[in-house]
């Protein structure tokens, strides 16, 4: 039996693919009573997970656990956890309403339930309508009415804004904030931080398998994700003191120096200690999608040849340093500022280049 | 589980798979009774027979049944297959733990549906012998009862076997050319290879083979009993074997053996479908 904590908790998951490790020690529990998003880029290992959560793929090692209990061992389970996992899951040969009533027996609902989700989705005008005709909108609709016949306390959603319009995007968001503000529990994923910006309290950031983030969305906007840039009399000696002191440097094109996870402060302080004149020094806060590009950038340009003015010491940016909690800082920040953009990828190559220049 | 064979139930009639696949086993059942029934009308079978009334219905009553099986087969493997291909397997299991109920449900279901094909296929067999016989071409009651009854066993052990396979193989391509190909070329090479070697024997407990004795090993001493009477010890081997041949089954062989055979092969496709359901990836 489960506790009906509304709790999903994941712990030490791993799978792999043959030789492709899709999903390597994520551990990370979601809530009730919020939207947690489940954000990473496209192959980062969302869907793997999410269909571990829900039984459909066996972890490697690692479990996954619904309500306390993993989901093969949920009675009915379709009462605890809903899911939209793709909008393909129908009989092009059946109406809406008839697919929905072979779940409402499968899970011993009297018939109206599903009318009653139609409704509740905005379909019941289609619901004599073969699924066939359905339009990629009209099937998402139909995947979340079929998730929630049940009445479940949890749902999850994987990608579930891939072909809503702009309406029904805004449709959805608003319906799982009402849905988490009942008390029930929201996971939805995500491979674009802006779609979910608005309707998420909570992320859990994703890259090539790992967490690179848990937490508040808020916390993850706040401060400590600001950069400096700077202009220096000697830069080559500032990049050294930094090094030391385990931070990481690199040119912009115009000759000045960017310094990630850190404030104007510390790096006048630095400065100071390098014996080098400061000329310009300005504190740059990055926005969520910046943030969010540096936490899972280097997934797909591994093959780019990035420019630090010197290697960084903690040579793997992406290992997982674990999982803060909220408020914690989050791993992996602070390191690799070189990815931060795609500009900064062209550039970053001919570090010694730029600073000649304007030294 | 109710509410699961209640969804299987569903699943199956509003959807066009069940009556597709029912289509050409009417039918054919139907060609199967007129051609058989015909075939015991003419001259030379009337002369030999010095125009004793034969019950022939019985024979054609085996044969449609043991050529229509392949629509059971087909039947409860692309059940199976089809929910993958559809993609409708994820809601299933995402509606039903374990993921074995979700198979017991089918085939439970499925056994009725088989039932509903098997009084199908013995009806429109002897609607076709009826057309091409005559009322006294089927022997007595119990005897149109056993083979019909046979022919039930067959066609639900097949639905078996099919989802079982279905559960193993997932892919509906993939399913219907390995039981199209098993059963019109794989089975005949093999039994044909087997025949002239010392384990001739082995043919009887091929699946084909084992499903057609279900039904043959009844009709066919069944009807030799008939027509030979007072006779019948003194009925040479030879025509046995050309009856069986024909009709199913294999000299002395009882339809129990063929019946115990088959069950066999049905529990282990089912067994087997079940273990890789539980062990899969829905991905
Ligand atoms: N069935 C599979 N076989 C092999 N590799 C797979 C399979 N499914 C996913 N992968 C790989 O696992 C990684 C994660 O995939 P996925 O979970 O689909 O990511 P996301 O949903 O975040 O886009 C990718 O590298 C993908 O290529
Ligand atoms: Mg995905």
């Amino acid at each position: 039996m489960h506790d009906g904590s509304g709790r999903i908790l994941v712990q030490g998951l791993h799978k792999s693919f043959g030789p492709i490790e899709a999903v390597h020690n994520l551990n990370f529990s979601v809530e009730p009573g919020s939207v947690t998003g489940f954000l990473g880029p496209n192959g980062s290992g969302k869907t793997t997970t999410l269909r571990m959560v829900l039984g459909l793929i066996r972890p490697t090692s690692g479990a996954a656990y619904v309500n306390g209990q993993p989901f093969s061992r949920l009675p009915n389970p379709a009462t605890v956890v809903g899911a939209v996992l793709d909008s393909q899951g129908f009989h092009s040969g059946q109406t809406a309403r008839t697919h929905l009533r072979c779940y409402t027996a499968a899970l011993n609902l009297p018939d109206q339930q599903a009318d009653r989700v139609l409704e509740l989705v905005g379909l019941s005008s289609a619901a004599t309508r073969k699924t066939g005709g359905f339009s990629l909108g009209m099937r998402q609709r139909l995947a979340l009415a079929t998730a929630l016949l049940g009445d479940p306390g949890i749902l999850i959603l994987d990608e579930p804004a891939n072909g809503l319009d702009p309406e029904g995007i805004a449709w959805l968001r608003g319906f799982l904030k009402s849905f988490a503000s009942t008390g029930r529990t929201v996971l939805v994923s995500s491979h674009l931080l802006r779609e979910m910006e608005h309707t998420v309290d909570n992320v859990v950031i994703v890259s090539r398998g790992r967490c690179v983030y848990n937490g508040g969305l808020e916390q993850l906007r706040a401060g400590q994700h600001s950069r400096v840039l700077t202009r220096v009399s000697d830069p080559a000696a500032l990049v050294t003191l930094l090094n030391q002191e385990g931070m990481t440097a690199e040119y912009l094109p115009d000759g000045r120096l960017v310094i990630p996870g850190t404030d104007s402060g510390r790096v006048a302080d630095l400065a100071l200690r390098a014996g080098v004149a400061v000329q310009e020094m300005q504190d740059e806060n990055l926005d969520l999608e910046q943030i969010f590009f540096q936490l899972t950038s280097g997934q797909y340009t591994g093959g780019v040849p990035t420019g630090p003015a010197h290697p960084p010491p903690n040579a793997d940016p992406w290992a997982p340093s674990g999982h803060s909690g909220p408020g914690g800082d989050p791993p992996g920040l602070g390191q690799g500022y070189q990815r931060t953009s795609a500009e900064q990828h062209r550039h970053g190559q001919d570090d010694n280049g730029g600073h000649g220049g304007n030294a | 589980m109710n509410g699961l064979v209640k969804a299987e139930f569903r699943k199956i009639f509003t959807t066009h798979l069940w009556w597709a696949l029912l289509l050409p086993v009417a039918v054919l059942s139907f060609l199967a009774g007129w051609g058989g029934a015909a075939l015991g009308q003419t001259d030379l079978v009337l002369e030999m027979t010095r125009g004793q009334k034969l019950p022939t219905g019985l024979l054609t009553m085996s044969l449609s049944t043991n050529n229509v099986t392949v629509f059971a087969v087909l039947l409860g493997a692309l059940a199976v297959t089809g929910e993958y291909r559809q993609k409708t397997v994820t809601t299933t299991f995402l509606t039903a733990n374990p993921r074995g109920a979700v198979l017991g449900a089918k085939l439970i279901a499925y056994t009725n549906v088989a039932l509903l094909y098997g009084l199908v296929n013995a009806l429109c067999s002897s609607l076709g012998g009826l057309v091409g016989l005559g009322a006294d071409g089927f022997g007595e009651l119990p005897q149109w009862l056993m083979v019909g009854g046979a022919g039930l066993l067959s066609m639900v052990l097949w639905t078996l076997v099919g989802i079982g396979l279905g559960a193993l193989v997932t892919n509906s391509v993939a399913a219907v050319l390995i039981i199209l190909g098993y059963l019109l070329v794989f089975e005949g090479m093999a039994s044909s290879a087997l025949t002239q070697t010392p384990v001739s024997w082995l043919t009887d407990y091929l699946p084909g083979e084992a499903s057609s004795g279900i039904v043959g090993n009844v009709s066919v001493p069944m009807f030799i009993s008939d027509v030979a009477g007072a006779r019948e010890p003194f009925v040479s081997k030879t025509a046995f074997q050309l009856l069986h041949s024909a009709f199913g089954g294999s000299y002395g062989f009882p339809w129990w053996g063929s019946l115990l055979v088959f069950v066999g092969y049905a529990a282990v496709f089912v067994a087997g479908g079940w273990l890789a359901t539980a062990k899969r990836d829905i991905l």
